[in-house]
């Protein structure tokens, strides 16, 4: 069948012929199953980057791949808004934004940004939890004008008080922009809920605190918590490592890499009672849920064996329980799913899906009976073999690219998982059986002490919560920030 | 954690798409991509990359939502996540007992999309009834169904980033796998096409009405972008958002379902890209194998609509509790015309980069926003130029889209400068070479499949930043007076409800 035939007589066969195949499956003869296809496990080792001391406190990473002529650099730098004094919430991403944005000593603001935008290089600085991030990308032919940049950013901050102004009222729109959308005050506000409001990983930002933020805080923080501080750097892409290893020996002869400040944290706790939120969100027609408590440390012991869980439970896509119940068998909502989360202290257990308001009752109901489930009920031979088959073939593609690969080894390190955290992780999965699946259940998730929070439309959702029985309906004022 | 599956992929992932490219060399693909096609017209693309034994594969449909008919709207993105549903064997416990309920199944929704479609003089009680008997149907169907086994056979053997999207021009299935399952891929992927069954047809309507409840009713950018595009377009079909109108999702039937598929899921409709840890040989060996008895299609039919010129400016208003947005459009030429480069250059000397004139002035320096964004953009047929902004409080909306107008009439009056030409097209060149890091395989099948999609030409994006330095200043200037003007201007203002809106 060609097209120099005439046109109609083309269009009638392959209608004919298209239909047969979409309607006839047995005159299809090729291979038609997959379960025929038989494939062994592909062996692959946990890729592991290059390491080098610089010197005492400035440690680098790196992994050659010059496919591209393109180079990406990181510094990390241990600090973070957990260093942040309680009534100066924001300092620490001002600080880091200031960095770049407030120019150099030898280049103004715009000298800068005009720099970089004519090399096509991109700089970025940001704040993390503990760890605050440099971030450069160059074509390597500009590597070298844009590593001085950087360097210059690091060493020669100006502080500039106009870019000063600018940020901050950056950061004050951002609090009124903070809850725009649903889904965001949904995970904010459940955050604060099974956090408590002061806790680091769940306070934010206040007017009051961003407008307390003077110029002189930022010139602290960074003398105190930056400047010759202990540094990672990590390069990937088109260098060569002995060179990249003699700039920066060079680069940084004269940085202290001064081990961080101590600092006290507290402990996590469930901040709110167990029982049912609502925020009325009256202009909504779909309810956001959010329900669960507390998770797990980054270091528990069944720090890998929970994924068999939770891929289970809710991030196994349409092979979890709560995607094939709440989305595919029911149609509920299109985006649901749930973990137990690892974390600092403390991660979340949650689970979430967005439902028409109609339906947020139902839902709940199901996504609470799904986890409680999962604490009475081993799972079945079939679930457990495919969470751990998805485990054992897709662990390739946690090194799919050099920058995966090296910051993958950095945050590890710097969470302080063991040395052969990788290299176990297979072994570890190929040993998790039923019982393990619901001892972590059982250890871990408490379907009774949930703290569920629904935002949406109260006229609409307000009865069904009252039925569910899962403890009084308490309604929470919409966060003015 | 996975994202879910099937995700809307709407304006603002062809953004992200121009601004983070990957590349192969400073020529282009074609050193480092083999093409080669099957006698049915099905085009395949290797790229060979064997730093890691993995390998993304991908197929780009020629069908997105401007080719939906009216009453019809959503259905490309619908197909798609048919496309999930499996085969008569993936899938299926018992597909003889399974086949008369689905068909049974049909008679019952038919009759549903026909009342629903009476509008207010539906009968509500037999609607009920009819979705009742679906739903009933429903649990009696799924005692011969294996749930969802496409995706679990791709989990199983290390399937990552399986999922599909759908855009105003295409719509396309990707997934990436451990390069030993390269038949697998193979075996999947034309199974779909060739013995697809529609599976949980009504039930998924149900789930992409929470779809769009999602992405579009209760989000301010969602909502003012449906209001927007609605008056930009008066006629073309690009007016219409890729989920489709909560209506016509309610009454879609299997028949116009089935027709949308016959009609553009063919083999000389859509493109092929293999990435990764392969060899060309044997990816030969497996197109042919799998997808060389597919039959060759007739040409699908495109839309015929010509957006007419517009003749004066057009406004909407729409009010969700968030701070103001505004969106700004203006018609603008397709990619085959020498104005949609000019154009394309005068976006990024407004907005790429924190030295541009609109992030400079209004964010930085006047702090009237806090966002600015200015795209051209390069589609299957003629669209906007768009401005997209936020506001900063007491800012209003309205002090935004003025202050946009001085810039697009300095654009008009007076020619930009060599330097700022000169930093947009190395802004240009250097983001031909932007990596994604993660999932890149599938990104750089992306990139190559969409210029062979829009362009006819996997090298499309390198030519066209060299075609961007013939341009001149003056150019420039004439594209701004002529595209930049009233008439040709739609505007879009998001407000917050419960203040009365802006004063």
């Amino acid at each position: 069948m060609r097209p120099d035939r005439s046109k109609w007589l083309v269009l009638a066969v392959a209608w004919i012929l298209l239909a047969a195949f979409v309607f006839s499956p047995s005159a299809v003869q090729a291979q038609k199953d997959p379960k025929t296809l038989k494939f062994t496990d592909l062996e692959f080792k946990a890729q592991k980057p290059g390491v080098a001391a610089v010197k005492k406190g400035v440690t680098f990473y790196f992994k050659e791949d010059h496919e591209q002529p393109v180079i990406n650099g990181t510094i990390i730098i241990k600090t973070g808004t957990l260093y942040e004094p309680a009534d100066r919430i924001g300092l620490a991403s001002l600080a880091m934004r200031m960095l770049k944005a407030g120019g150099t000593k030898t280049l103004t603001p715009d000298a800068l940004e005009e720099k970089l935008d004519f090399l096509g290089s991109t700089i970025g600085s940001y704040a993390g939890l503990e760890y605050s991030e440099i971030n450069l990308w160059t074509l390597s032919k500009n590597f070298d004008e844009t590593w001085k940049v950087l360097l210059d950013i690091l060493y020669n901050p100006a502080f500039d008080s106009a870019r000063f102004d600018t940020e901050k009222k950056k950061d004050l729109e951002s609090i009124r922009r903070r809850f725009d959308y649903p889904t965001s005050l949904g995970f904010t506000l459940y955050t604060e809920l099974i956090y408590g409001k002061n806790f680091p990983e769940a306070r934010r930002t206040t007017n009051t605190g961003i407008n307390a933020i003077t110029l002189d805080d930022i010139k602290a923080f960074y003398g105190k918590n930056i400047r010759d501080k202990e540094i990672i750097i990590a390069f990937t892409g088109d260098f060569k490592q002995a060179q990249a290893l003699a700039l920066l020996k060079k680069s940084f002869k004269d940085w202290k890499g001064n081990a961080p400040a101590k600092i006290d944290v507290p402990k996590a706790a469930l901040a709110a009672k167990p029982g049912v939120y609502l925020i009325d969100k009256p202009d909504m027609t779909q309810a956001i849920i959010m329900m669960g408590h507390l998770g797990l440390n980054n270091l528990d012991p069944d720090n890998v064996e929970v994924n068999i869980f939770n891929f289970i439970l809710g991030t196994g896509s349409f092979n979890s329980r709560l995607m094939r119940e709440v989305r595919s068998n029911r149609g509920l909502a299109y985006s649901t799913g749930g973990m137990i989360g690892l974390g600092r202290d403390k991660g979340m257990f949650y689970n979430f899906c967005m439902t028409k308001s109609q339906s947020a009752g139902e839902a709940i109901k199901l996504m609470k009976d799904i986890s409680a489930d999962m604490t009475k009920n081993p799972v079945t031979a079939e679930e457990l073999e495919v969470a751990k088959k998805y485990e054992v073939n897709a662990f390739v593609h946690k090194f799919d690219s050099a920058q995966a690969v090296v910051s993958q080894a950095i945050y590890l390190k710097l969470d302080g998982y063991p040395d052969n955290y990788l290299d176990a992780y297979l072994p570890r999965i190929r040993k998790v059986d039923a019982a393990r699946v619901l001892a972590i259940g059982k250890r871990a998730v408490s379907p009774d002490n949930m703290v569920i929070l629904v935002v949406g439309k109260k006229a609409e959702v307000i009865d069904q919560l009252k039925a569910l029985g899962m403890g009084e309906v308490t309604e929470l004022p919409l966060p003015k920030e | 954690m996975k994202r879910p599956r099937l995700s809307l992929f709407l304006f603002a992932f062809l953004i992200v798409l121009s601004l983070t490219h990957l590349s192969a060399s400073a020529q282009g693909f074609a050193d480092k991509v083999k093409e080669f096609t099957l006698s049915n017209g099905l085009r395949f693309f290797v790229y060979v990359r064997p730093q890691v034994p993995t390998f993304a594969g991908m197929i780009m449909v020629k069908v997105g939502s401007v080719d939906e008919r009216k009453g019809e709207t959503g259905l490309a993105h619908f197909f798609e996540h048919m496309a999930f549903k499996g085969t008569s064997v993936m899938g299926a416990r018992d597909y003889e007992k399974e086949k008369p309920i689905l068909e049974e199944m049909d008679r019952v929704g038919d009759d549903l999309a026909a009342e629903y479609l009476k509008g207010d003089r539906a009968d509500q009680a037999k609607m009920k009834a009819l979705k009742d008997k679906l739903n009933s149907l429903q649990e009696e169907h799924r005692k011969y169904v294996v749930k969802d086994e496409l995706d679990k056979i791709y989990s199983e053997n290390g399937g990552e980033f399986l999922n599909a999207s759908t855009g105003n021009d295409s719509t396309q299935y990707f997934v990436m796998l451990p390069s030993n399952r390269l038949e697998l891929w193979f075996l999947i992927e034309s199974e779909r096409l060739k013995d697809l069954v529609f599976r949980e047809f009504y039930s998924e309507r149900d789930v992409i009405a929470e779809e769009r409840r999602m992405s579009l009713d209760n989000t301010p950018d969602g909502l003012l972008r449906d209001e927007f595009s609605n008056i930009a377009y008066v006629l073309h079909p690009y007016r219409h958002t890729v989920v489709g109108y909560m209506e016509d999702i309610q009454s879609y039937t299997k028949t116009k379902a089935v027709n949308f598929f016959k009609t553009f899921y063919i083999p000389n409709n859509m493109v092929a890209a293999v990435v990764g840890d392969v060899k060309l040989e044997e990816v030969k060996r497996l197109a042919e194998k799998y997808f060389g008895d597919i039959p060759r299609g007739a040409e699908p039919p495109r839309p015929t609509e010509i957006e007419p010129g517009q003749r004066g400016e057009r406004r909407v208003t729409t009010w969700f509790e968030a701070e103001p947005r505004l969106i700004m459009g203006y018609h603008m030429p397709g990619p085959t015309e020498k104005n949609n480069l000019t154009l394309s250059l005068a976006s990024m000397i407004l907005s790429r980069g924190s030295s541009s004139r609109l992030t400079r002035d209004l964010v930085t320096n006047k702090k009237i926003a806090v966002s600015i964004f200015a795209s051209a953009s390069a589609a299957r047929y003629p669209a906007l130029f768009m401005i997209m902004g936020q506001p900063r409080h007491p800012n209003t909306a309205q002090d935004l889209e003025k202050a946009v107008l001085e810039h697009l009439d300095r654009l008009k009056k007076e020619p930009v400068t060599q330097a700022e030409i000169d930093k947009s097209i190395n802004q240009a060149e250097a983001a031909l070479y932007r990596s994604i890091g993660f999932a890149d395989n599938v990104f750089l099948a992306m990139r190559l499949l969409r210029n062979v999609i829009i362009f006819d030409d996997m090298d499309a994006d390198w030519k066209r930043v060299e075609e961007l330095k013939k341009i001149t200043p003056e150019e420039i200037m004439a594209a701004a007076n002529a595209y930049f003007t009233e008439t040709n201007r739609t505007v879009g203002i998001l407000l917050r409800k419960e203040k009365g809106g802006e004063k």
